[in-house]
């Protein structure tokens, strides 16, 4: 009994470290400097950008190596945010402030852009993706995957087209315009959200109608809150994407009151004739119409690869 | 509540599969009908059909005499538990058992007198606020039971409703099942491929067999005098010992062939089935239920006797099964002999059963008499399968 009592804890004693060691092991400590290099790499840009919108832009060529911040100023912030006085202006650009980028009309744009595609799209989406689940009508799973083939369709190849439509419609310079080809659906979203409603059981339905649920009401009431989590996650996505679509709004939306973030952002290196780009507002500006979004990250980030994950999507 | 009119209800899917052919039934008013019978038999379907799930191919369905065979299922005044519980795992119990009522646009006030009487009819208000998934399997049982009785449906549809719980809750719910549907009088269809639920639940049990119908009757007239081979090999457990035969009518007795032995029944059997007469010298299939066979040491008064040899034994307490040889060539309940290729049943070989008291000192391996209780002695036509009787 003793000797066994001796042996455990023998090998109790010599087992601890060894496990630690272990877990410090050469795979591990490999992975962790592998993730750090990457993590180094992904935040860069960020705090690139950030540094440089710290920066005075008339000092920047002069300490481009230095990783902090050169000549100190939050003066870019604010005047991208058009709080700046013109004598701050002056004093950091060394010249007058050109621009006439509007930051808060074109952070209203993006926003009702970006909520309306978003809202548009999971509506319509989730019905359509529901229709393709689990309602039977003729040529249903053909149909789907002539929409599904819509997904192997370059954007670029529907620009002109969709421009023209926009045109003849008279929706140039509007919200209807920038936000009508991203509104309906579009086919990654019916193929998520379909997969999703494929797993849940045929039977809750059939309770709902045996319950005097018609479809609407089985969809709305019972599909649509059983799938929160990929509705959300596709919601999010969509979110992003529509908050960093550029090309569209830029050759639909040229009215400046009617341009999004990213479109008036891209005014900045060329609405100043002769003079080198203003890159400290420039950057002041990405990170201040990127801020939304990487706060909708931080809060529904571990949401959405959860649901990706579980989807086994991507 | 209502009556419940079959005739003639059929299922053929897009593919030509016919899954229900020529079903006709009817069902009292309150009556609890159960319909069993092996996995693809199509009394799931059967069940659907009337609950509107699959549309009727042929045939009419009739509800409270009401012709519903192309009714919209919510109309039908129907309710169904189904296997999985089907509950919304968003809901709430009280919000689960209260939908129905909410799509009926039942008032507030009522909802709320219904939900907490249904509640406590299942023993379930404390979970009222509590969502499925914070449920255990007989807990959610009782709330797909409770979202069914709510509205005080004319029929209780329910498919193979105990077969997610585990052995001793089904018993308990089995009970449950049975006490609720008395106390309210509802009439029920259950779906069940556990023939022991079959015979304990329902008034009536209906088997079906490769979308045919082959009988409907209470559970003990279906034990006494099963209508055909598949019957008798379905009901029962262990099931019936079916084996092929020849009887010789003599003038003092029936002799009944048993292998290379015999054993004799007295010829009133005739009387009781009179169309055994044309079977004489001919090929049929004889069945004897398990309890009708005994270790011979322990079987005082019954003197048809056979020798076997004892293969296995399974001692139970109260009593010990015993898996026997006897010489003969047994069939299945489609008629074929056991084993054979064109055997599409999915029945196994367990050898000529016997159910002998906890008495018999009987060993495996030996060789033993063997009493068999004549009286209780069946017998179908080879080809058609159907019972010989009158």
């Amino acid at each position: 009994m003793t000797a066994i009592a001796d042996r455990i804890e023998k090998a109790s004693g010599t087992f601890e470290p060894s496990a630690r060691l272990r877990k410090l092991g050469i795979g591990r400590g490999m992975a962790w400097l592998i993730l750090i290099a990457i993590l180094i790499v992904s935040l860069f840009p960020f705090w690139w950008a950030l540094r440089t919108g710290l920066s005075s832009n008339s000092d920047l060529f002069a300490g481009e190596q230095s990783l902090l911040p050169v000549g100190y100023t939050n003066n870019n912030f604010e005047r991208v945010l058009g709080t700046a006085s013109e004598a701050e202006i002056l004093d950091s650009l060394g010249r007058q402030n050109t621009g006439s980028f509007d930051f808060w009309q074109s952070l209203k744009v993006s926003v009702i852009v970006a909520t309306a595609v978003t809202a548009g799209q999971v509506l319509f989406s989730g019905m359509a993706a529901y229709a393709f689940a689990r309602l039977r009508f003729f040529g249903r799973d053909k149909l789907f995957f002539l929409f599904l083939s819509g997904l192997m369709v370059p954007p670029i190849f529907t620009l002109i087209p969709n421009l023209i439509f926009i045109k003849n419609l008279g929706w140039l310079n509007s919200y209807p315009g920038i936000i009508a080809p991203f509104f309906f659906m579009t086919p990654f979203a019916v193929f998520f959200l379909r997969q999703f409603f494929l797993g849940i059981s045929r039977e809750v339905e059939e309770a709902a109608l045996l319950d005097g649920a018609g479809h609407f009401r089985t969809f709305f009431g019972i599909i649509v809150p059983m799938s929160a989590a990929p509705i959300a996650t596709l919601a999010i996505l969509t979110y992003i994407t529509a908050w960093n679509e550029f090309l569209w709004p830029l050759v639909v939306a040229r009215a400046p009151e009617r341009q999004p973030l990213t479109v008036a952002l891209g005014q900045f290196t060329a609405q100043q004739p002769g003079t080198s780009p203003d890159w400290s507002g420039l950057m002041a500006g990405t990170l201040l119409a990127a801020l939304p979004i990487i706060v909708i990250f931080l809060v529904f980030g571990r949401r959405v690869v959860d649901s990706i994950g579980f989807s086994g999507i991507k | 509540m209502a009556t419940v009119e079959l005739e003639g209800l059929t299922k053929i899917y897009p593919g030509g599969v016919t899954a229900v052919e020529d079903m006709s039934l009817s069902i009292d008013d309150g009556e609890f009908v159960v319909f069993v019978g092996p996995s693809g038999c199509g009394k799931s379907t059967a069940l659907r059909m009337i609950a509107g799930l699959e549309e009727i191919s042929d045939g009419v369905l009739k509800i409270g005499d009401v012709d519903m065979t192309s009714v919209h299922p919510r109309e039908r005044d129907i309710a169904m538990v189904f296997q999985n519980y089907a509950l919304y795992p968003h809901l709430t119990v009280r919000k689960n058992i209260a939908y129905p009522l909410k799509l009926a646009k039942t008032p507030k006030a009522e909802i709320k007198e219904r939900v907490e009487r249904t509640a406590e009819v299942l023993q379930l208000s404390e979970f009222l606020d509590r969502k499925p998934g914070a449920l255990s399997g007989g807990q959610r049982q009782r709330v797909a039971m409770g979202r069914a009785i709510v509205r005080e449906p004319s029929v209780f549809l329910m498919d193979e409703p105990l077969s997610n719980l585990d052995a001793k809750l089904r018993v308990y719910m089995r009970t449950e099942i049975s006490r609720i549907q008395r106390d309210l009088g509802v009439t029920t269809i259950y779906v069940t491929h556990d023939q022991v639920e079959a015979m304990t639940m329902g008034d009536r049990v209906v088997v079906l067999k490769g979308g045919v119908l082959q009988q409907a009757d209470k559970p003990s007239v279906l034990y006494r005098n099963p209508a055909n081979l598949f019957v008798a090999g379905f009901i029962g457990s262990p099931a019936m010992n079916m084996f092929e035969s020849t009887i010789s009518i003599g003038s003092g007795a029936v002799t009944v062939e048993v292998g290379q032995q015999t054993v004799e029944m007295p010829l009133g059997v005739l009387d009781r089935l009179p169309a055994l007469r044309g079977y004489d010298g001919v090929r049929l299939a004889c069945g004897i239920r398990p309890e009708n066979v005994h270790d011979g040491t322990t079987a005082d008064g019954m003197d048809q006797r056979i020798s076997g040899e004892v293969i296995m034994l399974e001692e139970l307490g109260s009593e010990i099964v015993a898996h026997l040889e006897v010489g003969v060539n047994r069939i299945d309940s489609s008629g074929a002999a056991l084993g054979s290729a064109d055997d599409e049943g999915d029945e196994y070989d367990t050898g000529f059963i016997g159910r002998f008291s906890q008495q018999s000192t009987t060993r495996a391996g030996q060789r033993i008499e063997i009493a068999l209780d004549v009286s209780a002695m069946h017998f179908f036509d080879l080809t058609t399968g159907e019972a010989i009787r009158d």
